[in-house]
């Protein structure tokens, strides 16, 4: 007994297909309708999705913007100030007399650091207006020396030393405004008086202030 | 006559062959498709339909009471060599779905 069958034509699975998922060509014209209408709206999404991603990203780097340049301004006085200590220090003398050539010493800072700013205001005895001598001592050198003369007023300090003093007078007083940004001192500052004539002695007083900053 | 000299020796017989007229479709119902005939020696069944059908040696012949024949093709073919008696018996099918054409070759032994 033979039995055969016939191998399966195309025909029979292209029915079979049919059958099982609609007719033929309608099926792909319906998957492909389908798919074209996935694709536009994901493409329509994905456009979306691009320009909040954009508008995300540019507010994000004005944040950072706004942040860094806030950051850098105090990153820079922290800079030029390198991390330094600051002091401020009143400077006071009652007055009354300065023995003849005799120093006396208004700060006196064993340090490194910067000279920031200074203010100082004399009140001298009528008519002795040349008698004691303002000294700025860095790092045991006198910068600027000057005295309290008449003449001595205006832009004082010793050419490149880059301190620059502003001063203005009158009879009894005296005002001392140091301009320059920073003045370096290695090992020490001081700031003194000095009374100048060899055998008498004449009064003083002062009141100041004067800011530095130390390593 | 070559052929004829062998197959009168194989089957010890001279032999005849001729396709079934009649039917030539089989049906949805029970269909007569070959008589009882002790001098069949063979036959060969194609079905040339689009739709399985069924055979078997009683009327009783089903879908759970048959040999299949495929659709488009399928054939059923009996030989007294392998079948035996087999061969000589009524045939009945049934078609499945819709009726199916059928081709149908049947070889005799002389009468004896």
């Amino acid at each position: 007994m033979r039995i055969t069958s016939p191998a399966v034509s195309v025909k029979d699975i292209w029915d079979a297909l049919v059958a099982d998922f609609g007719v033929a060509g309608s099926y792909g014209i319906l998957v492909e309708t389908n798919l074209d209408g996935k694709v536009s709206l994901a493409k329509a999404n994905l456009t979306t999705l691009e320009t909040r991603l954009s508008a995300a990203r540019a507010t994000k780097l004005d944040s950072l913007d706004a942040a860094i340049s806030s950051r850098l301004a105090a990153a820079d006085y922290k800079q030029l100030t390198k991390g330094l200590t600051e002091h401020a220090a009143l400077m006071t003398r009652a007055y009354g007399d300065l023995a003849a050539e005799t120093y006396e010493d208004l700060l006196d800072v064993t340090a490194a650091g910067y000279l920031t700013g200074l203010w100082l205001s004399f009140h001298l005895e009528a008519g002795q207006l040349n008698r004691h001598d303002i000294i700025i001592e860095v790092d045991g050198s006198e910068v600027a020396p000057f005295d309290t003369s008449a003449t001595a007023h205006g832009n004082i300090g010793t050419p490149g030393e880059g301190v620059c003093f502003l001063t203005t007078w009158d009879t009894n007083w005296i005002y001392i405004l140091m301009c320059t940004p920073m003045y370096r001192f290695d090992t020490s500052l001081k700031i003194r008086i000095y009374q100048t004539n060899p055998s008498a002695a004449y009064a003083i007083g002062v009141i100041g202030n004067v800011t530095y900053l130390t390593e | 006559m070559a052929l004829h000299r062998y197959v009168k020796k194989k089957f010890g017989m001279a032999t005849r062959s001729y396709p079934i007229t009649d039917p030539v479709s089989c049906l949805t119902t029970v269909t007569d498709l070959l008589k009882n005939n002790p001098d069949r020696l063979s036959y060969l069944l194609v079905n040339l339909g689009t739709t399985a059908m069924y055979v078997a040696w009683d009327r009783a012949v089903l879908a759970t009471h048959g040999v299949y024949i495929a659709p488009n093709g399928g054939s059923f073919g009996l030989s007294a060599d392998e079948d035996a008696e087999l061969v000589g018996m009524a045939l009945f099918g049934i078609s499945t779905t819709s009726a199916n054409d059928i081709y149908c070759m049947v070889t005799e032994g002389e009468p004896g």
